[in-house]
């Protein structure tokens, strides 16, 4: 049986690459909100038992939270380690939020241009 | 052959009768028009109240955030959890209420209860290291939904 949170895990991985979810940075530098339709996903790194989790919070379009887990919580269900990929949906998700490739991209225009004196 | 008297009186009977049920057929749809036209306006003044109770209860979360941003510049950490939890509610059960909210105001409240949500997380999380918390990010974030609340209280005025 699939696990429901591998999947939306996945899912969300899969749609970050396609630059289809919509990513806003929050109150702390650790944390980021994908806003979808039918609710908010918030993807944080927590400092737990000496280590750093990455922690998934699920909120419905009423605002309650229902459903909260990890990458520990992931690889007990499945089996995999999701921690790397996690790490990395978070990178991608807050140069989205921050866009990032978009002040690169700017950047690197004005580097190129040559003044005309 | 030609009509006799009862024969008249018959054929008299027989409109007055029509005419009667003419008049009580246009009297029930008369009066079912204007049942009709009651139960709208009662529907109405019930939707106009919710609404009232609803901007009502926004104002008050906005109130109530003007004081938790007060309490953020003065880093008064310990008290904001619990009014960041009212402010929440106050909120969910709006957000939940008024039903004709354009989408962009129904995301953007549910954009601000996610944000408390976490930012009250976060400071209770940090309640032994409040130093370790970006102060400057938590005020700006609280300064985008009051102002975005703001706007969606003078939109439904």
């Amino acid at each position: 049986m699939t696990d429901k949170r591998a999947l939306l895990v996945q899912t969300l991985v899969q749609k970050t690459q396609e630059e289809k979810i919509n990513w806003q940075a929050a109150s702390d530098d650790e944390t980021l909100i994908a806003a979808l339709e039918k609710g908010r996903i918030v993807i944080s790194k927590v400092l737990a038992r000496g280590a750093t989790d990455i922690v998934l919070r699920v909120y419905n379009e009423q605002g309650n939270l229902v459903d909260e887990f990890s990458d520990v919580a992931l690889k007990q269900a499945t089996g995999e380690d999701w921690y790397s990929e996690l790490v990395q949906l978070m990178d991608r998700a807050r140069r989205h939020a921050l866009g990032t490739d978009k002040v690169l991209e700017d950047l690197i225009i004005e580097l190129n241009y040559d003044a005309p004196f | 052959m030609a009509l006799g008297f009862s024969d008249w009186i018959s054929l008299l009977g027989v409109f007055v009768t029509s005419f009667g049920f003419g008049i009580t057929i246009w009297q029930i749809i008369k009066s079912k028009s204007a049942a009709k036209l009651a139960e709208h306006a009662a529907l109405e003044a019930v939707a106009e109240v919710r609404k009232l109770k609803v901007v009502n209860d926004l104002s008050m979360a906005h109130s109530e955030l003007e004081e938790i941003k007060r309490l953020a510049r003065d880093r008064a950490w310990h008290d904001l959890p619990e009014r960041l939890s009212r402010v929440r509610r106050l909120l969910i059960f709006s957000k939940g209420q008024l039903s004709e909210m354009i989408v962009s105001d129904s995301g953007a409240i549910l954009d601000a209860i996610v944000s408390f949500s976490e930012t009250e997380k976060l400071i209770i999380r940090n309640s032994d290291a409040y130093d370790k918390l970006n102060h400057n990010k938590i005020n700006a974030g609280l300064i985008d939904h009051s102002d975005n609340l703001l706007e969606i209280i003078s939109r439904s005025l």
